[in-house]
């Protein structure tokens, strides 16, 4: 008997479940896909790094998913309440009827259960769909080909999903017991009464206000201005909660006392009187005054969501575009010789000759030399002058482990220059310069330099160009530091200690193209040298590791946090609908134009989704500059990457967020349409 | 010049196994400002000829005409618009948004009209007359049952319409502010000249009026005018009328 209660009433309330039921669906349907991501894997090539970067994947996934199962648990609860308060009156009239408290529950239970299976079905099959569609996702981030397109289905996904989602019901179920024993008949049934309306004291309003726009602007300024970061900072990186706590609770002072202040503006505005807009003000000052909390935990989750999504966009262009930057040939190759010569066909003679002709393989390319200074060439204590005491610890540390210092001629430099088009430099006969692929020892030699150090190289007497050193971006064989550039006169008497090709491989398939010459430098290396090598290939399969996980981890949250954040919003609105019905019903009465109705409850719920949202933008606006801040120490963000990060964001958010608001839209006319 | 004319007016609830009469070939005329109160037991009928006559009810057949205008083939549309420009409502239990002031509730049937010149000034007058200028800025909770359905009326007259129609006005009233109201709403009918429809269970309501018809299960009974008889001579024949139905219209 309560079955067949439970059957006709669930589709009675399709409509009322409606939410509920898309909320349950979409956040069983992403957590399905998120977990799906190792069977959806099975689909493409594997590299063995690829492979280490998914198990990662995966790890982190599982423990995050943990924690978005509590939030969803916590939006599933608070809807259930809603559609409790809906019903109550129907669950008063059974009661009055002489069913037990047990009983309604027991309706209850079965109604939940139903609900909850037919969304755990559909949402599981939206997931399966959706995550081959995450497939090829992966396929474009991973930068592979697909082996085969079949369909997966990843069954251990499905019994994750059915596990998280049967604790959350019943704890679920367990809450509307609770409830329901809690309810008294008589509150079931009775009318509202009037509640009077939250009133604030407005010159209190006014205070709180200013003082929330004034802690925020303090806020602002400490993390978008860099010194007053670094000043914030310098004694201890935890004092960052200061500029987040002043955020907080700026952020509940001024949605506190927003709609006080904007009652006290607007109502002396002479469009006050006008069509509905007096209702349609009150109603929207009811429903934010009462709910200060919530909104600003919204404002706050929707600020970090963008906050997430649009550093892990960020972070992924920035690591594509810099990549392009900082590997600009494809490979370099530096055989380095037991036995110094200059003869560099010999050396290179394997890679030479009728098996594998490099000259040919490669569509540009240059071979330059690397000598070796001598400790009489060079010494680091003596560089550093009387300056020594400044980089002692560096010093004797470089000297204890022996250090080696290189150089390379001037004209071999230029070559590079040319293949890689940066600036060439050009050099007396008595001068020589020095150049730093990175900063870590920046200081010690320019300190050296402007201490106009004097090399002497077999005879010639050198003396610095320049009084530091400069900065220059070489993918070298050997990843050196610095290198000193010699004129070519200098080195006459020299003989080189390695030899180095760099260039671009001709052919279009890099990957064969690299694995030809793999095959063909075995035939160089002879008796005691040994070779080295960077290649773009490479640094190419680390780079996309980086990007697909913090892109997915970033993704995952970042949606779910939004998910969740939209959900609360649509359901306190349809809360709110519900309350105000008889205030419609009186309006319709009275004789009020539909569409002013209509455009009424639109202007209410459009208040409600846009005001944290915009608080929200603001205060991303500060977080992402002080990201920048942050990142740009490591250079790992530039501007474009943050537009275009940003763009895709806005994206998902239209989406998401946009398409809650629409639903919710549909659903308050759906409400106030006479029963 | 007939505000309202009935024309062979029937509703009826249901379907062809259980159907129920509720209003039984009806047909009356109401002249410009007269104040008419529709008297009948609960059931006899008179909320649902009061439901169909303000169009939130749509007859089974015949015709109601209100200025000329046959309501019973309007769309939904010219519905709603011909009751915001026509009609003023005063209901039992007030229906005042409980969000809005006195002022902003009065306000609101001149705004869905985008009548809002001299808006001020208008609902200050009337304010005045109806004796509830004081609590003008006060919120529906904030006042006594007497001054909310005062308010209510001022709603219902500030835009002038063609007719005014109130379903027990004095209903969620104590005596005192019952009587106050009736006054208030003779004195609008005298002063403004406002046509006013009142249905009522109650005799000493329906006294106020010039004319009252008493409704028996769907369809007119009886009718007495006022004429030249002081309020409670009137009052004794409206009496007089109810007993001569056995007590039927007594309903309480």
């Amino acid at each position: 008997m309560i079955s067949k209660l439970a059957f006709r009433n669930i589709k009675k309330s399709i409509k009322d479940y409606g939410i509920y039921f898309f909320t349950v669906t979409l956040g069983i349907a992403l957590f399905y896909v998120f977990n799906a991501v190792e069977s959806q894997s099975a689909m493409m090539y594997i590299t063995k790094s690829n492979k280490a970067i998914i198990e990662l994947l995966v790890q982190v996934i599982s423990g995050v998913s943990l924690f978005v199962s509590g939030v969803l648990g916590a939006l599933i609860i608070y809807a259930n309440q809603l559609l409790i308060k809906r019903r109550k009156k129907e669950f008063g009239i059974y009661q009055i009827l002489g069913m037990g408290k047990g009983q309604v529950s027991c309706l209850l239970f079965f109604e939940t259960l139903l609900v909850g299976l037919i969304s755990l079905g559909v949402g599981l099959l939206l997931g399966a769909l959706l995550s081959q569609l995450m497939g090829i996702v992966l396929v474009n981030l991973f930068e592979v080909n697909l082996t085969k397109f079949k369909f997966v289905f990843s069954i251990s996904a499905m019994w994750k999903s059915i596990f998280y989602f049967g604790i959350m019901y019943v704890v679920v179920m367990v809450f509307n017991m609770i409830i329901m024993s809690r309810m008294r008949i008589i509150e079931m049934l009775r009318k509202k009464e009037n509640t009077k309306l939250p009133v604030k004291n407005p010159i209190i309003a006014l205070l709180v206000f200013a003082a929330g726009v004034g802690i925020l602007a303090r806020a602002y300024y400490y993390v978008v201005d860099f010194n007053q970061l670094a000043i914030l900072l310098r004694g201890d990186m935890a004092m960052i909660l200061i500029p987040i706590g002043m955020g907080i609770v700026s952020t509940f002072m001024i949605f506190y006392s927003l709609t006080t202040i904007a009652v006290l503006i607007f109502s002396h505005t002479k469009s006050y009187y006008k069509k509905l807009n007096a209702f349609t003000f009150k109603q929207i000052s009811s429903q934010i005054g009462t709910m200060v909390t919530a909104i600003s935990s919204i404002c706050i989750m929707l600020f970090l969501t963008i906050c997430i999504i649009s550093t892990a966009l960020t972070i992924r262009e920035s690591l594509n575009s810099g990549f392009a930057e900082s590997n600009p040939v494809d490979i370099s190759y530096g055989i380095v010789l037991n036995k110094p010569t200059n003869d560099i066909d010999k050396v290179l003679a394997g890679i030479k000759g009728k098996n594998y002709d490099y000259t040919k393989e490669f569509s540009r390319y240059c071979v330059v030399k690397t000598y070796e200074f001598t400790k009489q060439d060079f010494n680091l204590k003596t560089f550093v002058g009387k300056r020594y005491p400044e980089f002692k610890n560096m010093v004797d540390t470089s000297m204890k482990y022996g250090a080696k210092w290189h150089a390379i001629s001037l004209s071999d430099y230029n070559k590079l220059a040319s293949l890689y088009h940066i600036k060439k430099y050009q050099l007396k006969d008595d001068q020589y310069m020095m150049i730093r692929t990175n900063d870590l020892q920046k200081e010690l030699f320019d300190a050296g330099l402007s201490e106009g150090f004097t090399l002497n190289i077999d005879g010639h007497r050198l003396t610095p160009k320049y009084t530091e050193t400069k900065s220059v971006s070489l993918m070298n064989a050997d990843n050196e530091a610095m290198l000193t550039i010699l004129p070519d006169s200098a080195l006459t008497k020299r003989k080189a200690y390695q030899i180095t090709l760099t260039g671009d491989y001709k052919e279009n398939n890099k990957k064969h193209a690299e694995r030809l010459f793999m095959a063909a430098i075995r035939n160089v290396v002879k008796d005691k040298d040994y070779s080295t090598y960077t290649s773009k290939l490479q640094n190419k399969n680390d780079n996309v590791g980086t990007t697909v996980l913090v892109t997915f981890v970033g993704l995952y949250l970042g949606i779910i946090f939004l998910l969740a954040s939209a959900a609360i919003l649509a359901l306190k609105s349809l809360s709110h609908t519900i309350d105000s019905q008889e205030r419609y019903q009186i309006l319709k009465k009275i004789g009020t134009d539909p569409k002013d109705i209509s455009r009424s409850l639109f202007v209410q719920n459009l208040f409600l989704f846009v005001t944290p949202l915009l608080l929200a933008i603001i205060h991303s606006v500060a977080g992402m500059k002080f990201v920048t801040i942050l990142f740009g120490a490591t250079n790992f963000i530039n501007t474009s990457s943050l537009i275009r990060g940003t763009g895709i964001m806005v994206l998902i958010y239209s989406v998401f967020y946009g398409g809650y608001f629409i639903i919710t839209h549909m659903m308050n006319m759906n409400i106030i349409k006479t029963r | 010049m007939n505000i309202l004319r009935i024309e062979n007016v029937e509703k009826y609830y249901g379907n062809k196994s259980s159907m129920t009469k509720a209003i039984d070939d009806l047909s009356c005329n109401v002249d410009q400002g007269e104040f008419v109160a529709i008297m009948g037991a609960s059931g006899s009928g008179k909320t649902t000829l009061l439901n169909c006559i303000s169009t939130i009810d749509r007859v089974t057949s015949g015709h109601i005409y209100v200025k000329g205008l046959d309501i019973t083939t309007l769309k939904s549309k010219q519905l709603s618009h011909f009751r915001r420009e026509e009609l003023g409502f005063i209901f039992q239990d007030f229906n005042l948004i409980d969000t809005l002031t006195a002022y902003e509730n009065i306000a609101l049937a001149l705004s869905i009209q985008r009548k809002e010149k001299d808006m001020k000034d208008r609902i200050r007058s009337l304010a005045r007359d109806l004796d509830i200028e004081d609590v003008l800025n006060n919120y529906p909770y904030e006042m006594s049952g007497g001054q909310k359905q005062r308010v209510a009326a001022a709603r219902a007259l500030i835009t002038s319409p063609s007719l005014i129609l109130a379903d027990e006005p004095t209903g969620a009233l104590d005596s005192t502010s019952s009587r106050f109201l009736l006054e208030k709403m003779l004195m609008l009918n005298k002063d403004y000249k406002a046509t006013i429809l009142m249905v009522t269970h109650d005799a000493f309501s329906a006294s106020y009026a010039n004319r009252v018809i008493f409704i028996k299960d769907g369809k007119i009974f009886h009718e007495i005018y006022k004429g030249e008889d002081d309020r409670k001579t009137f009052f004794n024949k409206i009496i007089d009328v109810e007993t001569m139905l056995g007590g039927d219209l007594n309903d309480l």
